[in-house]
């Protein structure tokens, strides 16, 4: 268990979005939320992350207290990439990439080669090494979030957590950035928690799939146990046939109109 | 400085060189202006016969020399303190907004310091000349304090701040006029002050401002890679280890404490924070490690030569630099609403 939650109570202000959850992330995990929007998907990933602070309860990260480490420590094991990031416009993909050594650095030191070397892994394993000196402004959707994770992975985390990394993107640089996140996960034994809009996506990709519905899991799991035509109707209000994908066995579901 | 991150790349936009030599250049221009500001007046004297005063020890003791050391020197090394200080707060500031357009009148200092000074003019007309900068330094951190106070809400946005900043500098502005009506025997003694400049200005002054503007000053320069994170986003700057919160407080007290010393001796001087670390930005990129020397460079510069042409289109009145700072600064703040805004 890398990553856990124990009754986290999330929300802004007074209102509260999640109450009292428990979950749990296995090293070497793939685990997706699901879920409508504004579940609660984004606010999870952002309080797993320490962004945003809970109103009760713990995240633990290796068994400790996320907000008793030294952030930078939190840093060098957990990278998080949010939804729209942004950017200077001025800032190159070689730079990008160096923003994610900022954990490892005091703040007088300066990048070493032992920095560098980590940067230009991280270009190599995200395909990136000939875009280092372009603008990340001028980049396709598919490269810009392939210099994005290459910054993440230049904090040589242990997990990543990202939020919707395929939602701007049309579907060939869709399919680019999973098979990324699933060779990254393979290879370097790297734990996913992302957050997916497309249920069949999440479905291949995720070893594991945490329903939310108003800020509650309905139902967590491997995606064919769990992925049901009634859950389908349950969270998201839409009637679905569920098919078995021929050569993988992942579910597919094909939504043919909204439930009443 | 750091490495090049193009030593990842292969360098083929020359960003780094680039940075490299703004820097360099703005420090030979930082040079010249200072030799020329302290060559140029109603007694010429030859550049290299200013660094002859400046440097040798056995240069004699003339009137060239007395020029030199006791107004010349004086009055440009304040004129690079308050430059300096007003760019690199501004940098700071525009890097905490993320917004190109802020600059060290959105944390209410100038009209702190403006306030803080009138009063002591107007109500004290006893209060001695000499403790104005003190006072106008206490109100521009006490204005800073109150802006970044009202704005503070479980954490500081951008925009909170900026409109806190609005809301706390009008207040003062308003109370500034009111003073101005009520005791409008005084508005003379108070007018020189607020328009901003560097006549007569001397040791004194520069005693007031050095200090001040030297520790923030330094301290800011290692802040470069805590700004270029926060340029990510708070959220991003947290995930990367960033204290997102601590960070901003600091770094709105260095600018704060940068503009409120520079105000404070040569008094409301407009645009330099907003339109030296602009240019330097459109020369060079916004790597805050490159950004924030170059600016400090620049903005000596600049004010400094602002000053020299302040004391000669006018010949032999001297215009206050304030006013010259801000008719060149305008119409480039037009120029860039009108190209909108990206950063
Ligand atoms: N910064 C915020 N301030 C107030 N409410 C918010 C904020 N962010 C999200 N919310 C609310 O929290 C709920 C969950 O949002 P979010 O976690 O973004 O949902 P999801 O990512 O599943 O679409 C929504 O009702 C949303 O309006
Ligand atoms: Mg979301």
């Amino acid at each position: 268990m890398i990553l856990a939650a124990k009754e986290l109570t999330l929300g802004y202000e007074s209102e509260i979005i999640v109450p009292e959850l428990n979950l749990f992330i296995n090293a070497g995990e793939i685990v997706t939320f699901i879920g409508p929007n504004g579940s609660g998907k984004s606010t999870i990933l952002k309080a797993l992350a320490r962004y945003l602070k809970a109103k009760s309860g713990v995240v633990y990260l290796n068994g400790q207290d996320i907000h008793r480490m030294p952030t930078k420590k939190v840093a060098q094991q957990l990278a998080i990439l949010p939804q729209t990031p942004s950017a200077p416009s001025d800032l190159t993909v070689a730079e990008l990439a160096s923003r994610g050594r900022a954990p490892h650095l005091a703040w007088w030191q300066r990048s070493g080669p032992e920095d560098y070397k980590v940067i230009r892994w991280a270009l190599e394993q995200t395909k990136t090494t000939h875009l280092a000196d372009r603008l990340v402004g001028t980049l396709s959707g598919g490269e810009r979030q392939r210099a994005w994770i290459a910054m993440a992975l230049a904090q040589s985390p242990q997990i990543l957590l990202l939020d919707e990394p395929t939602t701007y993107l049309d579907i060939c640089h869709q399919l680019e950035v999973m098979e990324l996140i699933k060779r990254l996960n393979r290879e370097l034994k790297l734990t996913v928690v992302m957050v997916l809009h497309d249920i069949n996506q999440a479905a291949r990709y995720s070893h594991r799939l945490i329903v939310l519905k108003k800020g509650r899991i309905v139902a967590q799991g491997p995606p064919s146990e769990i992925l049901t035509a009634q859950l389908l109707t349950d969270v998201f209000k839409v009637k679905a046939v569920i098919k078995s994908d021929a050569e993988t066995g992942t579910p597919i579901c094909l939504p043919y109109g909204i439930a009443e | 400085m750091s490495k090049p991150d193009v030593m990842v790349g292969t360098g083929s936009n020359f960003k780094y060189q680039r940075q490299w030599l703004v820097l360099v250049l703005t420090a030979i221009l930082a040079v010249l202006a200072v030799t020329a500001s302290i060559a140029i007046g109603p007694v010429r004297i030859g550049f290299l016969r200013v660094w002859e005063i400046l440097m040798s020890d056995n240069a004699p003791v003339d009137i060239s020399y007395q020029i030199v050391w006791n107004i010349r020197l004086p009055r440009t090394l304040v004129g690079c303190m308050v430059g300096a200080g007003l760019a690199l707060s501004g940098a700071l500031l525009q890097g905490v907004m993320r917004n190109p357009l802020a600059d060290p009148h959105i944390i209410g200092v100038s009209a702190g310091a403006g306030l803080a000074a009138v009063a002591a003019l107007t109500i004290f007309p006893q209060f001695p000349p000499s403790l104005i900068p003190a006072a106008a330094f206490g109100g521009a951190l006490t204005s800073a304090t109150l802006v970044y106070g009202l704005a503070w809400r479980a954490g500081v946005s951008p925009m909170r701040l900026i409109l806190s900043g609005v809301a706390v500098s009008s207040l003062m502005s308003a109370g500034t006029s009111a003073l101005l009506v009520l005791f409008s025997e005084n508005v003379q003694a108070v007018m020189g002050w607020l328009v901003g400049g560097l006549a007569g200005r001397g040791w004194p002054h520069w005693a007031q401002v050095w200090p001040y503007v030297t520790v923030a000053g330094v301290i800011t320069l290692f802040t470069g890679r805590q700004v270029n994170l926060l340029l990510l986003g708070d959220e991003m700057a947290t995930g990367l280890g960033v204290k997102v919160e601590q960070v901003r407080l600091l770094l709105i007290a260095l600018a704060s404490v940068l503009a409120a010393a520079a105000v404070s001796v040569a008094g409301l001087i407009g645009f330099v924070g907003l339109v030296v670390p602009h240019i330097i930005r459109l020369l060079m990129g916004s790597d805050y490690r490159f950004l924030l020397p170059a600016s400090a460079l620049g903005g000596a510069a600049l004010l400094t030569l602002a000053d020299v042409a302040a004391r000669m289109v006018m010949d032999p009145i001297e215009l206050p630099v304030g006013i010259l700072t801000a008719s060149f600064g305008a119409p480039f703040f037009l120029y860039l609403l009108r190209r909108g805004h990206h950063h």
